[in-house]
């Protein structure tokens, strides 16, 4: 993760130094987008020791779609910043749930509330996610049922 | 929004999620789900949400205001140096620092997919050396690596496509799925195919041949997504470095001999035969003079010695046989037509 967010801020800086040079004709979430996968490509390859392995490595990436991954990373991003505004309570047993990994009965033994309280937590967690993010679910099925 | 979509206990399907329904509950749930498109769509919705935000905890791990504010150093102590004026770019900084979030979890994920892939989910690799290997791939589709030939998948092939590297030459019959194409690599080529029985030749490092037997199969330079050649049975495509994409009726009956055993003539030309022994055993005959081309062969061999062949050619055939050394020279006068 370190190692994650050097290489944005090292792509965020060097945009800031090249931009009298910078024409960027497509859009700037794009152009940020080649400029990270370009750069992980740099750094991972410096981190492999023997040639073929790069071209295993090189192999294995021309194999992912670049795209996919933006946008599994972008729901994700819209997902984290969905449940932060979540009310209180609700918040906490989602969190638990998902980003934690428990159990509803022990989110329920843990909270000294009830199982069926968690559920109806959990659920309301889900409505006021989909509400949030609806605009950029559907077109995501969309695009997972067509390929 | 119509009458069944509510009338699902939202609980319910929270419950089918977590995993903690019992039958009687994942039944109703199935039903629900298959009793409307829009049910369908909805519990769609929720299980992309549902199995995101498990992946989504990786956030909690960033402090993007630190990160941000450690961008703004870096680019004020470049500023101060240059003098060059405020940093402004036509987006805000919170819309920056929205896509930032987003690029390290997609930086996240590159590293995670790679070091899986290379850790984990180890690329596998399977070569045959004298004889004919039978690969059975994860998801059931059968590939059979002729003598030399190796292939190379992820030991899952689970990702969205199911990607394999050939070297050599290899049958496949692949497992129809058509939510998930299966690619060939291949020299420069790349082989899409959707459900198919198929025939690929790798040559050496420039070209492909490929002959394909049953359904439909996508040929293309890796370079050039966009001209694809389309190969249906009886069809034979090739791609190499001198003709590029290029696409011939597959006429050669003994193509396969290799993986079925079995070479077939029938009213064969004896150069056709000659041409098709030698790639089933392996470069051995010759004929002695072009006269011999006159003659055909109408036989069937099935898994038979090189001996055996040679035996019934000359029973058939006014022709006489000559080892020398590993070549197998065949001579003679020549056919009448007819014979």
């Amino acid at each position: 993760m370190d190692e994650a967010r050097d290489i944005v801020q090292n792509v965020l800086v060097g945009i800031y130094e090249k931009r009298n040079a910078l024409e960027i004709t497509t859009s700037i979430k794009a152009y940020l987008y080649k400029s990270v996968y370009h750069a992980c490509l740099n750094a991972l390859t410096q981190v492999q020791i023997h040639k073929d392995h790069h071209e295993q490595l090189k192999h294995q990436l021309s194999f992912t779609d670049d795209h996919d991954t933006m946008i599994n990373a972008e729901l994700e991003a819209k997902i984290w910043s969905a449940v932060q505004s979540l009310p209180g309570q609700c918040r906490k047993i989602f969190e638990m749930n998902r980003f934690e990994g428990m159990k509803n009965s022990e989110i329920a033994k843990v909270l000294g509330i009830s199982i069926r309280t968690v559920e109806t937590q959990i659920s309301k967690a889900l409505k006021i996610l989909r509400d949030n993010l609806s605009d950029f679910l559907i077109p995501l099925l969309l695009l997972s049922a067509g390929v | 929004m119509n009458s069944h979509f509510n009338s699902i206990d939202h609980e319910l399907l929270v419950r089918f999620l977590s995993g903690d329904a019992s039958e009687q509950e994942k039944t109703d749930v199935q039903q629900w789900i298959e009793a409307d498109d829009q049910n369908q769509e909805y519990f769609d919705q929720l299980e992309i949400l549902w199995n995101s935000s498990a992946d989504a905890r990786i956030l909690s791990s960033i402090d993007l205001k630190k990160d941000w504010q450690k961008v703004q150093e870096r680019i004020s102590n470049t500023a101060t140096q240059n003098q060059k004026g405020s940093f402004s770019l036509r987006i805000t900084a919170y819309q920056l620092v929205r896509i930032a979030a987003v690029l390290v979890v997609a930086v996240g994920l590159y590293f995670t997919i790679p070091l899986l892939i290379s850790q984990l989910i180890k690329p596998v690799t399977v070569a045959a050396s004298n004889n004919p290997v039978l690969v059975t791939l994860p998801d059931g589709s059968e590939v059979y690596l002729n003598k030399n030939a190796s292939l190379t998948y992820p030991e899952a092939l689970d990702g969205k496509t199911r990607a394999v590297t050939l070297q050599g030459e290899a049958f496949f019959e692949i497992t129809k799925d058509e939510s998930r194409p299966f690619l060939i690599k291949s020299a420069q080529a790349v082989i899409e195919i959707v459900g198919t029985s198929f025939n690929v030749r790798n040559i050496d490092s420039t070209g492909v041949i490929i002959s394909v037997v049953t359904g439909t199969v996508l040929l293309y330079d890796e370079e050039r997504e966009t001209s694809k050649l389309t190969l249906k049975p009886g069809d034979q495509g090739s791609l190499d470095k001198t003709h590029g994409l290029l696409i011939t009726s597959n006429m050669d009956v003994n193509f396969l001999s290799w993986k079925t055993g079995v070479l077939t003539f029938r009213n064969t030309g004896l150069k056709q035969v000659v041409s098709d022994l030698n790639r089933h055993y392996g470069n051995r005959f010759e004929l002695a003079s072009t006269a011999l081309e006159s003659c055909t062969l109408t036989s069937t061999f099935d898994h038979q010695a090189i001996g055996e062949v040679l035996e019934e050619l000359r029973l058939v055939l006014p022709i006489q046989i000559q080892e020398k050394g590993n070549v197998i020279i065949i001579s003679g006068e020549g056919c009448n037509p007819g014979q």
